[in-house]
């Protein structure tokens, strides 16, 4: 933040000496009030709701373009067949036909991933196509399950109670063991590849990030599973931490997120490991401190990188001198970019022209990016707080003698107020 | 205040549309926002104004409509486009002041050291203002007030 306005030169012993402006840090006073935000997450087990399919009706109906189409299909008398509905039958597994023209290759990591953590009460149907009724049945989809269960199977690992006796018994009926099948009949040839279409593209709403950590969370939070690994602990943990910075994860599409405290990239933090906690602590508690619940996705790479920067070489990440050091370094941020979504549009923009005057063509900037220009920008203010190498990344040298650094592909009123300006 | 360089600054506008009378608002990097009120007056063959000006550098300006957008997100209005529009959805009954409100909050928290508001006297700006910022540069203590949170409702 400029402080003070100084445009008139000095004279000096006899010397002119131009002053410069001084920049320091003046703290955003903003008061970020969570209450204001509807975090699925904040809600105790005991407020959460079972919802009557006419609570969901009532829901989607009131949606304006959702009743559109109904009333468009009410107005024109389209009506649908409910005896289409495919129907649940048993088949042996010898009866089921995975065809070439419609599946994706046997994917045997997948496989593997599957019969690894098996656990029978988690498969599915197999869906089928039967066509003019006759005796094949086209696979559609699950066909891993399928040749799951067919291993376990024909390998003895599977067994069931026997009615008569009440023992247990391991299945000995190899590929006759009959199957709960999902059953389209049609008369299509072609209607299996659109099955397979919609089962698995426009029909499906995969789940996003933000749907595991919220089953992660609460399956720690209210039956106090740890989950593999004690991944549910550590996502629990890691939504504690988010809250406590300000920064409350929403799914992609919920109506608060973007709001002042909220946080849009759940994926990011799901990938930091227990040992990688310290760093996030530092990355979220940090852009709280500086930002008050503005949780831009840069926060990580510049954050990030800085941690790193410090830690890899035994630097200290606390203390005064350090927080002095962050100070100064949000001084620059704030006075030239103003915010980080700033600094990321002035650093893409930076990355692209330098790129370009190595003659190559734009591409995102690295995670450090955003980083090393605010690293050369503090030491071009005078800055005297030991800096992460990255202050030297991002130098273009085609020969010994030159040298292109990002910093001058900044523009031209930035740097000529980083010349005219001191920490 | 010393004389600014205009390039790098910028307009924060409201707009309340003169046949809805729906709030909206928006940002312009031109030098006269004549342009801009212009623009929305051709488009609905009718004169619109803009009922409150602030002017500030870029990033700030910027960084000031992201926050008014992120933060008042769900009132906006997805109504005629598969976006959600700068223009704020009657049914959330959000007026003037409450706008006003929210900006000034954030002008003066954040804080936008440069972001400015227009004397009331200049406003509201018409499509006969053509040129009325023309000075700005020169002597921009004449145009613009430091913001202040007003009363509300």
């Amino acid at each position: 933040m400029i402080t003070k306005f100084i445009t008139s030169s000095k004279l000096s012993k006899g010397k002119a000496v131009t002053q410069k402006t001084q920049i320091t840090w003046t703290p955003n006073r903003r008061k970020v009030d969570l209450s204001q935000i509807d975090d699925p997450l904040a809600k105790p087990k005991h407020t959460l709701v079972n919802k009557k399919v006419n609570q969901l009706t009532d829901e989607i109906m009131a949606d304006k373009k959702f009743n559109k189409q109904i009333e468009f299909y009410k107005t024109n008398n389209i009506t649908f067949d409910a005896d289409a509905i495919p129907k649940f039958e048993k088949h042996k597994l010898s009866e089921l036909l995975t065809p070439e023209e419609v599946q994706r290759l046997l994917d045997h990591v997948h496989m593997t991933g599957i019969v690894t953590k098996f656990d029978p009460r988690l498969l599915s149907p197999i869906y089928v196509v039967r066509l003019n009724g006759k005796v094949e049945l086209f696979v559609f989809d699950s066909m891993h399950t399928l040749t799951s269960v067919a291993v376990l199977i024909q390998e003895g690992l599977m067994s069931r109670k026997n009615e008569q006796t009440g023992e247990r018994e391991v299945i000995t009926d190899g590929l006759d063991f009959e199957y709960p099948c999902w059953v389209i009949d049609t008369d299509d040839e072609s209607f299996p590849m659109v099955a397979a279409l919609y089962r698995n593209g426009d029909g499906s709403k995969p789940w996003g990030p933000y749907d595991y950590h919220r089953v992660y969370v609460r399956s720690y939070e209210f039956y106090g599973n740890v989950g593999p690994v004690n991944s549910y602990e550590l996502a629990y943990q890691k939504q504690k931490l988010m809250v406590r910075e300000n920064a409350v994860p929403l799914p992609k599409g919920h109506e608060d997120l973007g709001m002042v405290g909220t946080l849009g990239h759940i994926e990011a933090v799901s990938e930091y490991k227990p040992a990688d906690m310290p760093e996030l602590d530092f990355i979220m508690s940090t852009n709280n401190k500086y930002w008050k619940g503005t949780n831009d996705a840069s926060m990580f790479g510049f954050y990030g990188n800085l941690y790193q920067g410090y830690t890899n070489v035994n630097q200290p990440t606390s203390g005064k001198q350090f927080d002095a050091f962050l100070n100064e370094l949000h001084a620059v941020i704030k006075t030239f970019f103003t915010s980080m979504p700033e600094l990321k549009s002035a650093t893409t923009a930076a990355y692209k022209e330098w790129l370009q005057k190595q003659g190559k063509s734009s591409g995102t900037p690295p995670y450090n990016c955003a980083l090393s220009i605010v690293l050369k920008m503090y030491m071009r203010l005078g800055g005297k707080h030991p800096v992460p190498s990255d202050v030297n990344m991002f130098v273009y040298s085609p020969s010994s003698n030159v040298k292109i650094d990002i910093y001058d592909s900044l523009p031209l009123s930035v740097r000529q107020d980083v010349s005219n300006s001191t920490l | 205040m010393l004389a600014i360089a205009l390039s790098d600054y910028a307009w924060f506008y409201n707009i309340i549309q003169a046949q809805t009378l729906v709030l909206g608002y928006g940002i312009t990097t031109r030098e006269d926002p004549w342009d801009r009120v212009m623009e929305y007056s051709r488009s609905v063959a009718a004169p619109q104004q803009f009922c409150n000006l602030y002017y500030g550098k870029v990033s700030q300006i910027k960084d000031l409509e992201r926050y008014v957008k992120t933060q008042w997100n769900k009132f906006r209005l997805d109504e005629f486009s598969d976006k959600k529009l700068e223009w704020l959805d009657p049914k959330w009954k959000k007026e003037l002041v409450d706008l006003e409100n929210l900006v000034a909050d954030q002008i003066i928290n954040y804080p936008y050291d440069t972001v400015r508001k227009v004397k009331k006297e200049f406003m509201p700006f018409s499509v006969d203002n053509q040129g009325r910022f023309a000075n700005i540069t020169v002597n921009p203590d004449l145009f613009l007030e430091q913001v202040k949170l007003t009363k509300t409702k």
